[in-house]
């Protein structure tokens, strides 16, 4: 349900049939019942003193500005991955609906970062991405590179303006940027108003290009792990399309369905990732002992999403489902629901009141058709200069067959005027599938540790 | 507050970003003025906060006692017992009253008849309780013989109400009140030499008197809409995805005039499919079709906020024509 605002209402013209066949004198010509009432009011509330509310009231057409900042922690279990975010945006609405946004977002990564190695039971020691150096993973460990830190700096301009009465266009462009890594994107959609704005659908369009220039090189993907780098960067270029309809089922009922198709070329690898090559039989590694992973360049994704959302007498229930996969073989499944529980009114001149929102997500992947815990020895992996390799493998957890379980709760305080402070505190845990058929040591040791997060943000809004 | 015999008091707080925040019961709505606050030290104002709210409050019970349809010693129960002690018998009304009933005839020429101060008898056959039960068709026609406002005697300042027929200023009085509430306390304020941005809200019908003294606007939050959020990557599980701090929907800035909000939430009939809107056509007797479920208007007073959002209901299918033809800021939802 939305209170739709028409400010460029359309001309008079536009209605002609509606408004010659109204009875109401007043409405033929423009303004003539404004005017009439008006004067009328003036008398009846004392002349003079109201004179100057005649003026024509500098209401909505007002341009408005809208800030937002939020500061965002994410921090891993196990001393692993910690991100700081914080986050500026200002929107400028010119009260004509047209609003023009610009969003700065500063990313701070430290921590460490799997390599993609599996644990041994006994010490394993690696040469950092750099080449600078090496760091040693205890026995029993998952290896983690230590060196992970990364400072991002992105920036998000866009602008959205209605075309018409019942069509808005919107186009922004961003670009990021890391020591490693850059970024350009652009993107546009369009969205149409159908039955009285019951119905919308909209179309949209995105394209990316990323440019990888890893510390040290690009790694020989397949190649022995830390034996050199082929050429000094890459890039991949990502385009996506997007589908959606939005219908109102009732005053309290809205249900959305989109498609997204995404297609990837170029240059898909983590460069910082590696597989262990280990023995069949004693699960030690072994030949080649570690290589650089490598993944098709290319990947196409579709998902499929429907969303409801049911607004209460004054709570909102917001239920969603999504199903993913791609061509790399991996698909999914996400269940995602919030509560928005209203915790009471401020009264009508402002906005709603406090409100706690719980939010419960749960998602399960299975996993890419070349994922490898490692590669087995004188299996599919032939240590030596005329050995061989299959062509494409990762072990990279976030390709693996997985669980991801999210509980959060959002908390919303409004101090009045529009301005408002939001809390939200998550926890993440992701359970990944034991690789099955473990040879040797690696049977006895924890291959795929579970990994916990905890994401806490704190934002604030306000109008000026 | 509960039918009790002394209404509850008006109550006063401070709140952030130098405002007082008055609020009181009346005319069955939460209502509610916030005033900038004036002078230094801070604590001296508050007794002059007080006595404003106070003006406010007085002054929205005073027009509610006055034109109550539901007390019997409200000035419009006077002019029912009049007509009904010696039929055909003009009543004098006085000044204020006679202002209103000007402005009443008026709507009802403007408005082809749809606007009508005398068919609030039609609510004794229509219960609009969200229920499918519709009156019968001959209770309707019954009822609608009792309405019409040129079977009204108005010369003013007499009035005359023929037997069974009845006046209501319901669809004015909120409206009113707010424009007068203004005016009391822009007189006041000028009296005193301590003029200050107010902001008067009875049950979602507002004016305020100009922008706030920085020059902001005051903000006005309008219902909030739900659907099209924007969604996360779906093959992404990276958690640092970019921060969406939620901004409050559908704010209004208002920088000086009034917004006024007819609509019929949760006051319908709906049978057969057929949502029956508690906006009756008094030329009918029966519901007004195709009316928007809201309309919101932005004007210089609130009364006319107030009048052009009726009448545009009224309108049904024509409502947003009638809007764009005013040339003023105005919100359909349907």
């Amino acid at each position: 349900m939305q209170l739709t605002p028409d400010l460029n209402a359309p001309t008079p013209a536009a209605f002609s049939t509606s408004a010659t066949s109204s009875s109401l004198p007043g409405s033929n010509g423009t303004g003539a019942l404004h005017l009439a009432l008006a004067a009328a009011v003036t008398g009846l509330l004392g002349g003079a003193a109201q004179a100057e509310g005649l003026k024509v009231p500098a209401a909505a057409p007002a341009a408005t500005w809208q800030a937002d900042a939020a500061v965002l922690l994410y921090r891993e279990g196990d001393g692993r991955v910690t991100a700081l975010e914080p986050v500026i945006s200002l929107r400028r609405n010119d009260g004509n609906d047209r609003t023009t946004g610009l969003r700065l977002t500063l990313d701070t990564l430290t921590g460490a970062s799997p390599n993609g190695a599996v644990a041994q039971p006994t010490a394993q020691t690696f040469t950092s991405p750099s080449g600078k150096g090496t760091y040693t993973t205890a026995a029993g460990r998952t290896p983690l590179n230590s060196e992970f830190r990364d400072t991002r700096i992105a920036l998000l301009a866009s602008h959205e303006r209605p075309l018409g009465t019942d069509q808005r266009g919107s186009f922004s462009a961003n670009v990021s940027a890391e020591h490693d890594f850059a970024s350009v994107g652009l993107s546009g959609s369009w969205t149409r108003d159908f039955d009285n704005k019951n119905r919308t659908l909209s179309l949209g369009l995105s394209t990316e290009f990323d440019r990888i220039n890893p510390e040290g090189g690009v790694p020989v993907e397949r190649g022995v792990a830390f034996a050199g780098t082929s050429k000094s960067s890459d890039s991949r270029y990502v385009v996506d399309l997007l589908a959606g309809f939005t219908q109102v089922m009732s005053r309290r009922w809205i249900t959305q369905v989109s498609y997204n198709l995404g297609r990837g070329s170029g240059y898909h690898s983590d460069p910082y990732k590696i597989l262990s090559v280990v023995d069949g039989s004693t699960g030690l590694v072994t030949g080649d002992r570690y290589v650089n992973e490598s993944r098709p360049r290319s990947r196409t994704r579709h998902s499929l999403n429907v969303q409801s959302k049911w607004h209460l007498t004054q709570d909102v229930v917001d239920l969603s489902y999504r199903y993913y996969r791609d061509d790399w073989g991996i698909s999914a499944h996400t269940l995602d629901g919030r509560y928005r529980w209203e915790l009471g009114s401020h009264g009508g001149s402002g906005d709603g009141g406090p409100y706690i929102e719980p939010h419960l997500r749960w998602y399960r992947q299975s996993a890419a058709d070349f994922y490898r815990t490692w590669l087995t020895e004188g299996g599919e992996y032939v240590s030596g200069a005329a050995g061989r390799s299959p062509a494409y493998a990762s072990a990279d957890t976030r390709l693996a067959a997985f669980t991801g379980q999210t509980l959060g709760v959002k908390l919303g305080l409004p101090t009045g005027q529009g301005r408002e402070w939001t809390l939200r505190v998550e926890t993440y845990r992701q359970k990944i599938d034991q690789p099955a058929n473990a040879p040797g040591a690696l049977r006895s040791l924890d291959l795929t540790p579970d990994l916990k997060a905890f994401t806490l943000m704190v934002g604030y809004s306000r109008p000026f | 507050m509960t039918a009790a015999a002394q209404p509850a008091a008006a109550l006063l707080q401070p709140l952030p970003g130098g405002l007082w925040r008055g609020s009181f019961e009346a005319m069955a709505s939460p209502c509610e003025l916030l005033m900038e606050r004036a002078g230094e030290p801070a604590d001296d104002d508050e007794g002059e906060a007080r006595r404003l709210l106070q003006i406010a409050c007085d002054e929205v019970r005073r027009i509610e006692r006055k034109y109550s349809r539901y007390r019997s010693d409200s000035e419009l129960a006077r002019w029912h017992r009049a007509a009904a002690g010696q039929p055909g018998q003009p009543v004098q009304v006085d000044e204020e009253s006679a202002g209103l009933l000007d402005l009443a005839a008026l709507c009802h020429q403007l408005s082809g008849g749809r606007f009508d101060i005398s068919s609030g008898v039609l609510r004794e056959v229509w219960r609009f309780d969200g229920s499918d039960r519709l009156p019968p068709p001959d209770a309707v026609a019954r009822a609608a013989e009792r309405v019409g406002w040129p079977r009204i005697g108005w010369q003013r300042p007499q009035l005359t109400i023929p037997p069974g027929m009845e006046l209501d200023l319901g669809g004015l009085g909120k409206e009113y009140a707010a424009d007068r509430v203004l005016t009391l306390l822009r007189a006041e304020g000028q009296r005193t030499g301590r003029d200050r941005p107010l902001l008067i809200n009875l049950g979602g019908d507002l004016v305020a008197s100009g922008p706030r003294s920085d020059g902001s606007p005051w903000y006005v939050g309008i219902e909030q809409p739900i659907g099209q959020t924007p969604q996360a990557d779906p093959g992404s599980t990276h958690p640092t995805q970019p921060a969406q701090p939620t901004a409050p929907a559908g704010l209004i800035a208002l920088k000086s005039g009034a917004l006024a909000t007819s609509g019929d939430a949760r006051r319908f009939l709906l049978r057969d499919g057929v949502r029956y809107s508690h906006l009756l056509d008094p030329r009918t007797g029966w519901p007004v079709q195709g009316a928007p479920r809201s309309v919101t208007v932005a004007a210089p007073t609130c009364t006319e906020a107030g009048l052009l959002s009726t009448l545009a209901m009224l309108q049904g299918e024509g409502a947003e024509a009638l809007l764009a033809a005013q040339g003023l800021p105005h919100w359909v939802l349907r």
